[in-house]
């Protein structure tokens, strides 16, 4: 069970942040804000990994908890759909949501950094106190902070990923951005998955949810990115005739 | 091209029967769990479903 709550999550922080290295060596090159988003995004994901994995290994720390709180519960997925806004969504929609999605995060960021904390609370209830959790914040008005931005987020996300395989599938066109979407929704929904066993008191839950669905979305994002030599090959032979 | 011919040339194309197969299926499984969190997720923040 250590393995799962100390390495696991590191893992995934290392995951996540050579899939953003990834995701920002692309925007360097092509200067896309989607390319943008989803790196910081990534970013954020790797930022909830660690603290959850010092958590693992050196026990509570209250800046610490306040950083995976922010960056890991609230903001990643959202910032992740962001991207997804950008990249599908018709001007002016993109730069409306940004600026609410950035007003929203600095309220978040005051929320949480000045919100009152108690360690103990982690297992209360169904929570075995194993993994992070929201249970600590003692402040109102805080947590419920965190399903308005994780709705947005999952909704862009993962819809987004979804509408766009559905789109490429019906065309039959793509094969390669159809496959890599389909896992990036998977992937995101990984760690939702994870977080509804942390709440039901299946321990690490979350944490093996988040190493999932980071794999899986930095796949989906190599695949779509990618083409697949058959596709090469057919538009070869296209090219010939 | 007429847009007759454009649809034609659509619905002639295919992938591979394996990703004919699992791909509407994937689409569709994806699809129903993230409605059916969705729905959780606003049912409880709306006091519609008790959770203890």
């Amino acid at each position: 069970m250590e393995f799962i709550t100390t390495y696991l999550p590191f893992l995934s922080a290392v995951i996540s942040f050579i899939f953003a290295y990834s995701v920002l060596r692309r925007y360097t090159q092509r200067r896309k804000n989607h390319l943008l988003l989803w790196g910081i995004g990534m970013i954020f994901y790797g930022i909830g990994g660690f603290c959850e994995g010092y958590y693992g290994f050196f026990g509570w720390n209250d800046t610490v908890f306040r950083l995976w709180y922010l960056f890991g519960a609230i903001l990643v997925a959202a910032w992740l759909g962001q991207g997804t806004v950008y990249l599908l969504a018709k001007k002016p929609w993109p730069t409306i949501t940004m600026v609410l999605l950035g007003l929203g995060s600095m309220y978040g960021l005051y929320r949480v950094f000045t919100a009152q904390l108690d360690p103990a609370l982690l297992t209360t209830s169904l929570h075995t106190g194993s993994e992070l959790s929201g249970h600590a914040i003692v402040t109102d008005g805080v947590r419920s902070l965190t399903p308005i931005f994780n709705i947005y987020g999952t909704v862009t996300l993962v819809g987004g990923a979804i509408w766009s395989a559905w789109i490429f599938f019906r065309k039959r066109v793509l094969l390669h951005r159809t496959i890599g979407n389909i896992l990036i929704a998977a992937g995101a929904l990984a760690p939702a998955f994870g977080g509804a066993g942390s709440r039901f008191g299946i321990p690490a839950a979350l944490y093996i949810g988040e190493l999932l669905g980071a794999i899986l979305m930095f796949i989906g994002f190599w695949r779509a990115t990618t083409p697949m030599k058959v596709e090469q090959t057919t538009a070869q032979l296209a090219t010939a005739d | 091209m007429t847009k007759e011919t454009k649809i034609s040339k659509n619905s002639e194309r295919s992938f591979s029967p394996f990703y004919e197969k699992i791909i509407p299926v994937a689409i569709t499984t994806i699809v129903i769990i993230i409605t059916g969190m969705l729905v959780l997720t606003l049912g409880i923040a709306l006091g519609l479903i008790p959770t203890g």
